[in-house]
């Protein structure tokens, strides 16, 4: 609604009305970092700052993970997938050396190449395609609103919790040490060996976006700064938490303490929740883990974009919903058992030089493939 | 004639083996010592470090430097092991009828502090005849006694430690006496310490354990001295700064250094019932996953402006 | 559109209700343990829970 009075202009006043209905939204977050502040420490409500800065660049930016990897798949388009590389080369320049000048304080994020990564990884891939949302996806699209994907957080919380419970089972199918590029060969050559693989990556997602006969732009100038501001927020949670940025653990977490609130599950009779770390995090608040007070900032922060542009959805039928919420719950158990989702593995996987990311990405895109057909097949 | 000297000699020795069985004293003078030291049962225990002991130390004194009596760099008010101290006490000679003299630098009030602190390990383990060089070697030294460079040939002993727990609160004793009205917990620092206006690295925050007072260390010291007042005068002390008798008195500190001086002078010295002492103390205390009561802690907004200072700088 | 406000709403206060119910039942904060701002140069390493973990 743009006021013309003398043939002048006010678009003030709109972008003013628009500042008032965030105004509340805005006063409550600030309360929420002074209460993390005062009642739980510094470092949290940090952290939940970090949070909101990826939330708002996740959902200011629209900048889809799934969506890219759909697009490049279905449309050749790469712009989505070179967006996420370069925040991958950023990333690692910035986490590889802090990794390797803070060795004792900083920890990478690394996981072990296993029989349970090359399935979770397949299966998330593709679940993250019918969900239309992978971790930060899931969080974003929650937080703005997008009906399916809020409920498909609940999903996804019980789906990463028995995950976590099964996990030394899945682990016992066949499992290697994890493999940390930085401690092997040193963040100069672990750097250069991942730009080597990031140009690879760009290569053949460019080659196979020329595949379909016309030249495309592959460089979306929005993208690309999203996703170097990104990169940004995820060496500043490294820096501040001293592990990466993560997603899944934080659900896993909320899922094992309503399970054992209510009752149907022992903690110290399960591998998992046992090993003294896991079992503080659940006696202790949910405020004091990383991964839950970046999580809750990202949905805030999308909350808070969502004020000023709230996204259409389109309405499901009820098959879509029971799939949908069915891919959600896969989304959660398939990320637990990949170490990770595409933040915890792919993101701080591959920007901390963990082996596994790599082997993530590369059995996630090919569950995409199938995927991305079953989204079509059920008519998403 | 006969009979009143045998009259008189029987009371004379009376009275003098009545004194020696009396007990030994806490504290020996320079002089004292220099008397004693020949004596067969005589063990004098040198716990300044060893390169100061290598220097020069008291004709026929053993080294076990203070370190060795205490716990590891997070928690120094620990106790050692049992079977380690036991050790320790075997290799430097000493059994039940061993009279051990515990002998520090004796350069500053907190000095003493050490050797406090090594007479109580002692005296935990079940060892009795104990005494204090009051000043340390800095008294020696002033004294112009002699001193050697001789490493005595020590025979370990057969010592078998009788563990003597009514000297010793743990935390979870400490925190029963917290609402003890009958009971007192005594902070052992200096005045800055006990108010929460400094803290010692070893604790997470300053302030003290919750209804404690604060009986400075240094008030049990001569005047411009590192010698500790006498049994009479320790008395007096007491007697002005806790006028009521209570059933249990709990010495702490940071790292049960300083609260072994209290100890001692309430125990030793003043000859207080029912006196113990905290080991770990506030380094323990302000360590553990459960916040325990305590006082003078500074506000939340406080710590957080010196969080926020302690970044920036 | 009506619903999709009342979903939203449900959502939110689900999960306030869910913060609100973790902090009421969890051990309190140890306002003394409070790690530093800064996990970098700070000498204590990270004791988290992270999705790598096994």
């Amino acid at each position: 609604m743009r006021w013309r009075h003398a043939g002048v202009a006010f678009p003030l006043s709109n972008d003013f009305q628009q500042a008032m209905s965030r105004l509340p939204l805005s006063l409550t977050i600030a309360v929420c970092v002074a209460a993390l502040a005062w009642f739980v420490s510094l470092r949290q409500s940090a952290l939940f700052l970090v949070g909101l800065g990826m939330g708002g660049i996740l959902a200011g930016a629209r900048f889809g993970f799934t969506t890219g990897w759909r697009q490049l798949i279905e449309q050749r388009d790469p712009a989505g997938v070179m967006a996420q590389i370069s925040l991958l080369f950023v990333a690692a320049a910035i986490s590889m050396p802090l990794l390797a000048m803070f060795p004792g304080d900083l920890m990478a994020a690394l996981g072990p190449p296993s029989v349970s990564l090359l399935i979770g990884a397949f299966v998330f891939g593709a679940a993250m395609q019918i969900a239309d949302g992978c971790g930060s996806g899931t969080l974003y699209k929650a937080g703005l609103g997008i009906p399916l994907n809020m409920a498909i957080l609940p999903m996804f919380i019980l789906g990463s919790f028995l995950g976590s419970a099964h996990l030394d089972r899945w682990l016992s199918l066949g499992a290697t040490q994890p493999v940390g590029l930085v401690n092997e060969v040193g963040p100069l050559s672990a750097f250069a060996l991942t730009c080597l693989g990031l140009v690879i990556v760009g290569a053949l997602a460019l080659a196979w976006s020329r595949r379909g006969g016309e030249r495309r732009r592959w460089l979306d100038r929005r993208l690309i700064i999203a996703g170097a501001g990104l990169a940004l927020l995820a060496a500043l949670n490294l820096l501040i938490a001293g592990q990466p940025w993560g997603v899944v653990y934080g659900f896993g977490l909320w899922g094992a303490k309503i399970a054992t609130a209510a009752g149907v599950f022992d903690p110290t009779t399960n591998a998992f929740w046992s090993q003294p770390g896991n079992f503080n995090a659940l006696t202790q608040s949910a405020f004091l883990d990383v991964t839950t007070i970046t999580n809750l900032g990202i949905l805030a922060g999308a909350l808070w974009i969502s004020a000023r542009k709230a996204p259409g959805a389109k309405p499901l039928t009820g098959k879509q919903w029971v799939i949908g919420l069915l891919a959600g719950f896969l989304l959660g158990y398939s990320s637990r058992l990949a170490f990770g989702c595409n933040v915890g593995a792919m993101v701080s996987g591959i920007s901390t030089g963990s082996l596994h990311g790599w082997i993530w990405v590369a059995m996630a895109f090919c569950g995409s493939l199938i995927g991305v057909r079953l989204r079509r097949r059920f008519s998403f | 004639m006969k009979r009143r000297f045998l009259f008189v000699f029987s009371a004379l020795l009376t009275t003098v083996s009545s004194a020696a069985l009396a007990g030994t004293p806490p504290i020996l003078s320079a002089q004292e010592l220099d008397a004693l030291r020949g004596d067969g049962d005589i063990r004098i225990v040198d716990i300044r470090p060893t390169a100061a002991y290598a220097e020069n130390h008291i004709p026929g004194a053993v080294s076990a430097p203070y370190a060795s009596w205490r716990g590891p760099a997070n928690n120094p008010g620990k106790l050692p092991e049992l079977t380690t101290l036991a050790q320790l006490v075997q290799q430097l000679g000493i059994d039940y009828d061993t009279h051990a003299v515990v002998v520090s630098t004796g350069d500053t009030t907190t000095d003493f502090g050490a050797a406090a602190r090594v007479y109580w390990t002692l005296k935990h383990l079940g060892l009795e005849k104990l005494s204090v060089l009051n000043g340390g070697m800095t008294s020696w030294n002033a004294a112009g006694l002699p001193q050697d460079k001789e490493q005595p040939q020590v025979a370990a002993s057969a010592f078998e430690p009788r563990v003597n727990t009514a000297i010793l609160a743990t935390q979870s004793d400490v925190l029963a006496q917290i609402d003890n009205p009958k009971a007192r917990l005594v902070d052992a620092r200096p005045k800055a310490f006990f108010l929460g206006e400094t803290k010692a690295p070893t604790a997470s925050t300053p302030g003290t354990i919750r209804n404690a007072v604060n009986i400075e260390h240094s008030i049990w010291f001569k005047p411009n001295s590192t010698e500790v007042v006498s049994a009479e005068q320790a008395k007096a002390i007491a007697a002005e700064r806790f006028p009521e008798l209570v059933d249990d008195t709990i010495a702490f500190c940071n790292t049960g250094h300083w609260a072994a001086t209290d100890w001692f002078a309430l125990s030793e010295l003043a000859g207080i019932p029912n006196v113990r002492m905290y080991p770990e103390s506030l380094a323990e205390w302000t360590q553990t996953s459960s916040a325990l009561p305590m006082d003078n802690t500074p506000s939340r907004g406080a710590q957080l402006l010196d969080r926020l200072k302690g970044v920036l700088n | 559109m009506q619903t999709r406000s009342v979903f939203l709403a449900l959502f939110w206060v689900a999960l306030i209700i869910f913060l609100g119910w973790d902090w009421t039942q969890s051990r309190p904060v140890n306002l003394r343990l409070e790690p530093p701002l800064i996990a970098a140069g700070s000498g204590q390493a990270p004791s988290g829970g992270h999705c790598s973990a096994f």
